[in-house]
């Protein structure tokens, strides 16, 4: 994707080379297969528009992320959703408040996935479904097939080698070595080799490390798509997603690490972020930069993020040191805001007290998570902070996925009587019980969508 | 009636009007009981008549007929602030409500023309802005529908009388249920248990308790400080200018919808075009001019015959500790003072406004809220200081003591660094709340001839008989669209906003 979004950013008097390297290991699967709505311009950006994910990318349609259990008695989607309506000018979650209706009755694309429908939402305002936003879900395994060829039509000048190591550091400045020796030279090295971090850690950028889980991966085809979302369920050990890309299943389990005795079930991955993502002329991106756990689009929202802040920051001078600054500014703040989000899920009264709950819900309370909790638990208000990832809606609708409710409201929710709330409530509800039913299943509009974008590509 | 519901606002200027205006429109039909005491005998300042274009959804929550509030306030349309020798003495520049020319996928339309101007002959950014140019030449009108087409991709906002616009509010207020009282406070009775402020005494002997008080009694801050003790941040050391005089004066030429400010050696000078006489003001630094000296600079620089004798404010830039203290709101003058170069006195009466009503208490006042609104607008205040300071740092000026102080000041580490960043490649630093958006800093850093060295490099993949080309379009595009434009004096007719007389006068040369 990086590389995609240089070539398409810069002119051709930039050169810029490509190196994969055969034994870095290939770490894409814990990206979580899932895009939130912010990347469908990005993605088109890079010529991966719906219809070749459809087509090509075996992408699938995803409303959200259906946790099951997440606590006893913890069962939500946590879906996207264009901003809440109003009700006499008030937001909508005060009114809930008010008449005690739980957030989900009124969400389309929460309660669409949970039917396992989809349909993509109209631009007719009138109609509720105009509020479902959705993203994909996808196997990473497709998508850089489809980078790759996409990569290949272009200028880009690509490398193979079996190693890649940093030959020399002078002030500042990386030069790696292919296969300990062909030395490769360049004014920015962006290091995407995902949790080997195999150039920004030889840079004095170091690792901040949380905590370390184990993952677990594993494919298995479908003999249709599945949910029009991901799922996350709960388990005493740690917790595990599944994806639904078209007719493949695939599913990573995220438990506490193994033990030095253990029969090694997966492979380690240490949570956390560089303490520079910028670091002389190297910048990590992705999983080089940091690596927070699947449970929500996140990283593919932070790499999404790396790339653009990267374009944006592309050095004017070999120092580099405002773009740095910046860069690496900025990096923290996405960084850490998107954990809040993970946080406010991990960090819970009445969890599991086993060794990866404990170390999950362990380390240093944020202070702005903190804001976010009390605020909302006193009147449903959610306090930002500048460019946050995660929107409004996706903290009211986590918060109250975790059954935190408002004490109070806005005052202003007052002003409607409260029959005619419950009654504007009551036919929000009915609108979207009686469309539901109408949406095809998620599987067969996927087919049918292919079908159609097949004739259309051979008219 | 609900409880926590007996609110006294104290003071009735544009900020307890404006406060009354809005907490009786939210919160009237939940049987509020709101009364504002003001007194005839204490004169109110005034200095907020320019405003930024959120000021029009404070006016359409209200429900306002914009055509009949800019007949009875002698309102006139604003396109942006015209800053005259800021850069260098002879400079000028407009900053406009709106972004320049059009973004090119998706890189910022200023990025475009720096890499045409470091080659040579791009023009003034200003040409590529309608709201700059239609502002130029007196023009005016209401944006189009499309908020992506050059002729559109503007706001508005107004300048008007605010002795004005706090009479209009008084009668919208009071028509909803607002009780006035007139009197001056001479005491107050705390809560021996809780320190809150449990009612106001009144001169004539009455007595006026409530749940909450909103103190809008300007610089005094008669109870968040008097009686409530509660401290100021104090500003000076970046903005130290502490004094203003003031005088209204009658207007000459074409009716223009722009404010302007003009750099002095000792401060700055506005000039804010009504329909019915031009408000005016000097406001400076004391250390380095005398009263009498600001006053001479300031009269005799007006563009037509004094209204009025000119009248004398002192304040010191900064706000308050805690905007909310106890059961007592500070708004307006009484929350903080920022001089009022970039229209903003209004918009953080606005802001504080709008912050009250989405925390307004439910059975009391509950520490959580008063957190959260201290902590939102702490940020206004802070983001809209460092924005200020721009102006008097990003400067050649040397030519007196007071500019060669701000040449050696140390800046606050949050605005070295959004000067350095643009300074390096025409990079501004965002943040997401705020006033000031990015075409803001543009037009500022621009205008005060910081020119950066670099630009963004992704421009490069543009051709540059491309770039001309583009840049060429948007530019007769836009002067195509500000030649369509009506002048001012004229669309304020067509739209039903013109007071019946002042404009003869206004457009009298």
């Amino acid at each position: 994707m990086a590389t995609l979004s240089l070539v398409n950013a810069l002119g051709s008097d930039h050169h810029i080379a490509q190196v994969n390297a055969s034994a870095t290991p290939p770490a894409d699967d814990i990206y979580g297969g899932a895009t939130s709505p912010e990347s469908y311009n990005f993605l088109r950006g890079l010529g991966l528009d719906e219809p070749l994910l459809m087509l090509e990318g075996r992408a699938s349609f995803s409303l959200g992320t259906h946790f099951r259990r997440w606590r006893p008695g913890q069962t939500w989607h946590q879906c996207h959703h264009a901003p809440f309506p109003t009700i006499d000018g008030t937001p909508l979650i005060h009114h809930l408040t008010r008449s005690r209706t739980p957030l989900s009755e009124v969400l389309i694309s929460a309660q669409a996935a949970l039917a396992g429908r989809f349909a993509h939402p109209p631009a007719d305002p009138a109609t509720p479904l105009a509020l479902a936003e959705y993203g994909y879900q996808f196997d990473p395994l497709d998508w850089v097939r489809l980078l790759d060829a996409r990569i290949e039509t272009t200028r880009v000048e690509r490398l193979k080698a079996e190693t890649i190591t940093v030959q020399s550091q002078v002030a500042g400045r990386t030069v790696l070595a292919l296969d300990d020796d062909i030395a490769l030279e360049a004014d920015l090295i962006i290091d995407a080799t995902g949790p080997a971090r195999t150039v920004i850690s030889q840079t004095g950028s170091h690792f901040i490390a949380d905590r370390t889980v184990n993952a677990r991966i594993s494919r298995q085809a479908a003999t249709q798509t599945g949910q029009p979302g991901r799922v996350i369920e709960a388990s005493e050990e740690g917790w595990t997603l599944k994806v639904f890309p078209q007719e493949t299943e695939l599913s990573l389990a995220i438990t506490s690490p193994a033990e030095p005795n253990e029969t090694l079930k997966g492979f380690d991955v240490e949570l956390g972020r560089v303490s520079e993502a910028w670091q002389g002329n190297c910048i990590a991106i992705g999983h080089a930069a940091w690596t927070i756990e699947p449970l929500s689009p996140a990283p593919m929202m932070l790499l999404q993020r790396d790339i653009e802040r990267l374009l944006e920051l592309i050095p004017t001078t070999a120092e580099a040191n405002t773009e740095r600054r910046e860069y690496n500014r900025r990096f923290r703040d996405d960084v850490d805001h998107a954990g809040l989000f993970h946080e406010a899920l991990l960090r819970q009264e009445g969890a599991m007290n086993s060794a990866y709950w404990k170390s999950a819900a362990g380390g240093e309370p944020s202070e702005k998570l903190a804001r976010k909790l009390r605020q909302y638990g006193h009147r449903g208000i959610v306090p930002r902070y500048d460019l946050e990832p995660f929107n409004n809606e996706d903290w009211i609708i986590l918060l109250e996925g975790l059954g935190k409710t408002p004490q109070d409201y806005d005052r202003q929710a007052d002003r409607l009587p409260e029959a005619e709330t419950q009654n504007q409530l009551r036919q929000m509800k009915a609108t979207i019980d009686n469309l539901i039913p109408r949406m095809p299943p998620h599987h067969i509009y996927v087919a049918k969508l292919k079908q159609y974008l097949e004739k259309k590509r051979h008219v | 009636m609900g409880s926590f519901s007996r609110i006294c606002i104290v003071g009735g200027g544009t900020a307890g009007w404006m406060t009354a205006a809005a907490l009786s429109n939210k919160f009237k039909a939940l049987g509020f009981d709101l009364t504002l005491i003001e007194s005839d005998q204490i004169g109110t300042v005034g200095v907020g008549e320019a405003t930024l274009p959120h000021i029009r959804y404070f006016n359409q929550a209200l429900g306002i007929d914009e055509p009949e509030f800019m007949k009875l306030t002698e309102a006139t349309f604003k396109l942006g602030i015209e800053f005259r020798n800021w850069g260098k003495v002879g400079d000028h520049y407009i900053h406009p409500f709106g972004d320049y020319g059009l973004p090119a996928d998706d890189l910022d339309f200023h990025q475009l023309w720096l890499k045409q101007h470091q080659n040579g002959g791009a023009g003034r950014l200003s040409d590529y802005s309608y709201p700059i140019i239609a502002a130029e030449q007196g023009r005016f009108r209401l944006p189009g529908e499309n908020p992506n087409e050059i002729g559109s991709n503007f706001g508005y906002a107004y300048q008007f009388d605010a002795g004005l616009y706090a009479k209009f509010l008084r009668r919208y207020s009071e028509h909803r249920g607002v009780k006035r009282i007139e009197g001056r406070i001479v005491d107050t009775t705390l809560d021996a248990e809780t320190g809150d402020i449990e009612c106001v005494k009144l001169d004539d002997g009455q007595t006026v308790d409530a749940d909450l008080f909103i103190d809008c009694s300007g610089f005094r801050g008669l109870l968040i400080e008097k009686t409530l003790k509660t401290g100021y941040d104090d500003w000076s050391e970046w903005l130290p200018c502490n004094r203003a005089v003031a005088v209204p004066c009658e207007s000459r030429g074409p009716l223009l919808p722009y404010t302007r400010a003009t750099a002095r050696t000792a401060g700055w000078q506005w000039r804010i075009p009504l329909q019915h006489r031009t408000g005016n003001g000097h406001v400076y630094w004391s250390d380095h001019i005398s009263d009498d000296e600001a006053t001479h600079q300031l009269m005799s620089s007006l563009e037509g015959p004094a209204l009025a004798e000119p009248k004398q404010l002192f304040f010191k830039t900064g706000r308050r500790k805690k905007f909310w203290n106890r059961n007592v709101v500070s708004i307006g003058l009484s929350a903080g003072f920022l001089e009022p170069l970039e229209s903003t006195s209004i918009h953080l009466i606005q802001e504080g406004i709008t912050t009250l009503i989405e925390l307004f208490p439910h059975r009391s006042i509950n520490t959580l809220d008063v957190e959260e609104y201290n902590e939102r607008m702490g940020l206004n205040f802070e983001r809209v200081r460092d924005f200020l300071l721009l102006h008097y740092v990003a400067t050649q000026r040397e030519d007196s003591s007071m500019w060669r102080h701000f040449r050696d000041l140390k800046l606050p580490d949050s605005l070295q660094e959004k000067i350095d960043a643009w300074m390096h490649r025409g990079y501004v630093i965002k943040y997401e709340f705020g006033v000031f958006l990015p075409p803001s800093w543009v037009a500022v850093m621009l205008g005060q001839n910081l020119q950066p060295r670099g630009h963004d490099p992704r421009i490069d993949r543009f051709d540059m008989r491309e770039l001309r080309q583009k840049l060429d379009t948007i530019r007769d595009e836009t002067a195509l669209q500000a030649s369509r434009t009506p002048m001012q004096a004229d669309f304020l007719k067509q739209h039903g906003g013109a007071s019946s007389t002042p404009l003869a006068t206004a457009t009298q040369t």
